[in-house]
């Protein structure tokens, strides 16, 4: 019977059959409890351009850049080095709120800036701190700005060629230490790594790896660059924009093998690396 | 296409331009359903088709007295609505890992696709960058033409097509290698 009909018709009709019925009301009350606490904005006229691969956010002014930096003497070690360029002794640090705000309770969207816990990765409890500008996603655990993100995951399993995404995964999947995943990651191919390299973050030791994306993978299976899966198989990450960097701190927090994925793309500043930089600075991991 | 409702009342957007609540609730309800099936169409993922239209919405709250052209609107939502779907992406990580399993139970809509169908355009589907659903989505479930795709994503006229033809292109070749009974169960070719 399909047969007969146009390809047009068929893909249509599949839309149509697939597309749900109904918005929950619950989403559209969530969305006039914050609509009904917003205030419109009538001062900008000019709007960037919209695209879909390049995110938009709210425009973040230099306010969200004058945070006042404050003296890390928290019970934080930084990371060595600083994201994409030499460590800027200036840089600007969020300013932590005095009582973490949950992560997990908040909806997804723009964040308030302060500090954020984190707690769905059991028994480990990570703290963040934010400056204005930022917005949470939730796979892999983290926020983002503008061309800079901050996430938290576990990694299970690396593709054995991320353009070969059909091939799957090592088999026998790597093994459960952090050396075994750096050494894993730093042999990927199509992907820029460096030399993985002790590192300590919230006094946690581990090691570091930065991986640079390749500048293309449409001629890649499904039009995908995979990395690696995360959090128990229920996901993986993949290459999101042409040579972006992923410099990821992998740790042995008390058994469990966490990743601090800290990002950047090729359009990030200065200024955003020096701000995702303070975010890194300001984690404080309790197992 | 997508619906049959009404086009919004000019004077019902100005009202909200204007900072009315009531009047965006009106707008936001009527409007509500339509982004939540683009949003799910594009992203396979109801809980995140469901933060992409929480967001769009308030995105659309807060930039309304920005939009010159009242009788915009609906467009205007279109683009807001696909942003937030890649934001959702994007940030997410996850635009093509979202694998719903396939529905096997038959349909009863006059004109509706054959399970088989379902289950190679849902596989060809799911192969297509973020950009191409996009763009599957605004042109065969909204039923936007080309140009005005281009004008809703801010992108080349040609780059619509030249995607939508891929696109199209993959999901024929899904469907064609169901009726050669050439796909594994995997969804692997052959």
């Amino acid at each position: 019977m399909t047969q007969d009909r146009t390809i047009d018709e068929r893909i249509g009709a599949w839309l149509r059959e697939e597309a749900p019925d109904q918005l929950p009301d619950r989403v559209l009350r969530a969305t006039f409890e914050r609509t009904q606490a917003s205030r419109q904005n009538r001062t900008v006229l000019e709007r960037r351009p919209l695209t879909i691969l390049r995110t938009s956010t709210a425009v973040v002014g230099i306010a969200a850049l004058a945070i006042v930096a404050f003296g890390l003497a928290l019970t934080l070690t930084p990371l060595r080095g600083s994201i994409g360029g030499p460590s800027t002794s200036s840089t600007l640090i969020p300013t932590p709120t005095a009582s973490p705000l949950s992560f997990d309770a908040h909806p997804q969207g723009e964040l308030e800036p302060g500090s954020y816990v984190l707690e769905n990765f059991e028994p480990i409890r990570i703290t963040f701190t934010i400056p204005a500008g930022w917005s949470k996603f939730h796979y892999p655990a983290g926020a983002w700005a503008r061309d800079v993100g901050l996430g938290f995951e576990t990694v299970d399993n690396v593709y054995i060629d991320p353009c070969r995404s059909d091939l799957g995964m090592h088999d026998p999947p790597i093994g459960p230490t952090v050396d075994d995943l750096a050494a894993a990651l730093a042999s990927v191919p199509g992907w820029d790594a460096t030399t993985p390299v002790d590192v300590t973050v919230a006094g946690y030791a581990g090691k570091q790896i930065e991986l640079t994306a390749p500048g293309a993978w449409d001629e890649c299976f499904a039009g995908e660059s995979r990395l690696y899966g995360i959090n128990n198989g229920t996901d993986y990450t993949l290459a999101l924009d042409p040579r972006e960097h992923l410099r990821l701190s992998i740790l042995d927090v008390g058994g469990t093998r966490l990743v601090v994925s800290a990002s950047y793309t090729e359009a990030a500043t200065t200024a955003d690396r020096a701000e995702l930089q303070a975010a890194v600075d300001s984690i404080r991991i309790e197992p | 296409m997508y619906s049959t409702e009404q086009p919004v009342q000019r004077n019902v957007v100005e009202a909200a331009q204007g900072g009315d609540h009531d009047a965006f609730d009106v707008l936001a309800s009527t409007a509500g359903h339509r982004l939540f099936a683009i949003a799910y169409l594009i992203l396979r993922d109801r809980p995140r088709a469901e933060d992409a239209v929480q967001e769009a919405l308030v995105h659309a709250w807060r930039e309304l007295p920005g939009l010159r052209d009242p009788d915009r609107f609906d467009a205007w939502l279109h683009r807001l609505i696909v942003n937030a779907c890649a934001d959702q992406g994007r940030h997410a990580r996850r635009w093509s890992a979202e694998v719903r399993m396939i529905r096997s139970e038959p349909t009863t809509e006059d004109g509706a696709n054959s399970i088989a169908d379902r289950d190679q355009l849902e596989r060809g589907f799911r192969r297509l960058k973020p950009e191409q659903r996009t763009i599957v989505v605004l042109h065969f479930y909204v039923g936007l033409p080309v140009p005005e795709i281009a004008e809703t994503l801010g992108i080349p006229a040609g780059t619509v097509k030249s995607r939508l033809h891929y696109a199209t292109a993959a999901l024929r070749a899904a469907l064609e290698a169901d009726a050669r009974g050439s796909v594994a169960p995997d969804g692997k070719t052959a």
